[in-house]
């Protein structure tokens, strides 16, 4: 028997959301829908209006730019559990980066705007999510600067 | 009296210091290898095959996963260098990274260069505790070769173990060391439990069909027994840190976070003290340590 199930039991699931009050998930859940996408297929695109974020359940995707000259680089890639976009949250809510399928990926994505309204009139929900994407903004910070450091690189002169 | 005082000291010292150098004569002594084949791994490293001279030259103890050798290029100097294997001849393996003048003279070495060697020194990876425990084994760079034997260990006895995550990262996907092998783990497929061979690079376009972030970012987010779980750790010590923070709050204790540091290790067994991290000596205590031992060490500067 095949057991269908429901945007609230998806987002309760998803790590991002753990420990997120039945509530809550339910307001949020009346913003989400799900989405599949094939392998390169964009998410989003660099400077377009944004208003969505995504919880990713199954494949792979990758935030991106484009350098001329090189062509698009890869910032970085998301998997199961991840999350992609918080350009929703603030002003001028635009797009940073381009978000592509590096594979076919199922994936929860929650509508911005209506995401806002609803923080914007209950704090408490609004407080929620905004900690766990300063988790998450904090997190990748870290690994940002981590990568910054070059740690990898032959730049010490030692024996 | 104090001045007495200090000078008795002096001589005691310099009495314990006498009857330890007397004894450490033979282990300065280098035995001579053959580099017997020439690997080049990426641009700026290779491993080197290692052979005893002739038959009838001595050879140096059988390296544990985790330990170390001192290769000593003649005439230009001696550097520790991890082993990350052995051939069943018996033959090292050492993989050399182009860094400063014994590295790069190390790296042109041809067949047949004689090269010496000492060892094999320090405390390995706590191979005892692992059994049957969940392994989290994280690498970067090139501390990928230290922990090599280890791996090839896992794999040879996976079913000493529980769920194995082995996380690999590198600076760009041409910086992969062992590729070819990290290939063939990933297509390793075990009945009972999770063997999950994940490999991420800082940076790379879109021809890189990988991960790209930082290495630690392929932790699991949770554990559903991490008292059962033990860390192996080696790379830059900036990412060590991080990494064991990060296994900490998924609930690791401290004592089940090895760590393989870094020192500059000149006589390998504790007496010249360039190693020295507070009261230990890499070579000799280390270079492998749980978290526990140098977690307050690790946030002094310049230690």
């Amino acid at each position: 028997m095949v057991t269908l199930r429901t945007i609230d039991n998806l987002i309760a699931d998803h790590p991002f959301f753990a420990g997120l009050g039945s509530d809550f998930v339910t307001f949020i859940a009346g913003c989400g829908r799900n989405r599949y996408v094939e392998e390169g297929d964009y998410l989003a695109h660099e400077g377009e209006e944004a208003n969505a974020f995504f919880l990713i359940r199954r494949g792979k995707i990758s935030v991106e730019t484009n350098v001329p000259g090189r062509g698009p680089v890869v910032l970085e890639t998301l998997g199961i559990g991840d999350i992609a976009g918080w350009s929703w949250i603030f002003p001028p809510y635009k797009w940073a980066f381009d978000v592509v399928a590096r594979e076919a990926a199922s994936f929860i994505e929650i509508n911005g705007l209506c995401l806002r309204g609803k923080c914007e009139a209950d704090p408490a929900l609004g407080y929620a999510v905004l900690k766990r994407f300063a988790g998450i903004m904090s997190e990748r910070l870290r690994d940002t600067r981590l990568r910054l450091l070059d740690l990898y690189g032959n730049d010490r002169k030692r024996s | 009296m104090v001045t007495i005082a200090k000078e008795v000291n002096l001589s005691q010292a310099e009495v314990q210091l006498k009857g330890v150098v007397a004894g450490a004569g033979d282990q300065y002594l280098p035995v001579a290898y053959s580099v017997t084949s020439r690997k080049r791994e990426t641009a700026d490293t290779v491993t080197l095959t290692l052979k005893p001279k002739d038959s009838r030259s001595s050879v140096c103890p059988r390296p544990r996963p985790g330990q170390f050798n001192m290769l000593y290029v003649f005439g230009v100097g001696e550097i520790p260098v991890s082993v990350c294997g052995i051939e069943p001849d018996g033959a090292l393996l050492h993989t050399i990274r182009r860094v400063g003048a014994v590295s790069v003279a190390l790296c042109d070495s041809k067949v047949g260069t004689v090269i010496g060697v000492r060892g094999a020194y320090g405390v390995g990876w706590p191979v005892a505790r692992m059994r049957q425990r969940s392994l989290i084994i994280l690498a970067g760079g090139l501390g990928l070769a230290p922990l090599l034997m280890l791996i090839r260990h896992v794999v040879r006895c996976r079913s000493d173990f529980a769920d194995i995550t082995i996380c690999i990262g590198a600076r760009t996907p041409q910086d992969v060391p062992f590729l070819r092998e990290i290939l063939s783990w990933q297509r390793l497929k075990y009945d009972a439990g999770l063997f999950d061979v994940r490999l991420i690079v800082d940076r790379a376009d879109r021809d890189w069909r990988g991960e790209v972030g930082v290495v630690t970012s392929l932790l699991p987010r949770s554990l559903t027994a991490p008292e059962c779980s033990l860390a192996l750790i080696c790379g830059p010590e900036v990412m060590m840190r991080h990494a064991a923070s990060d296994l900490v709050r998924l609930g690791l204790s401290h004592c089940d976070i090895y760590l393989s540091l870094e020192r500059n290790m000149k006589c390998a067994f504790g007496l010249c003290g360039h190693c020295q991290l507070n009261r230990y000596f890499v070579c000799r205590d280390g270079p492998i340590f749980s978290f526990e031992k140098v977690e307050s060490l690790l946030n002094v500067k310049d230690l």
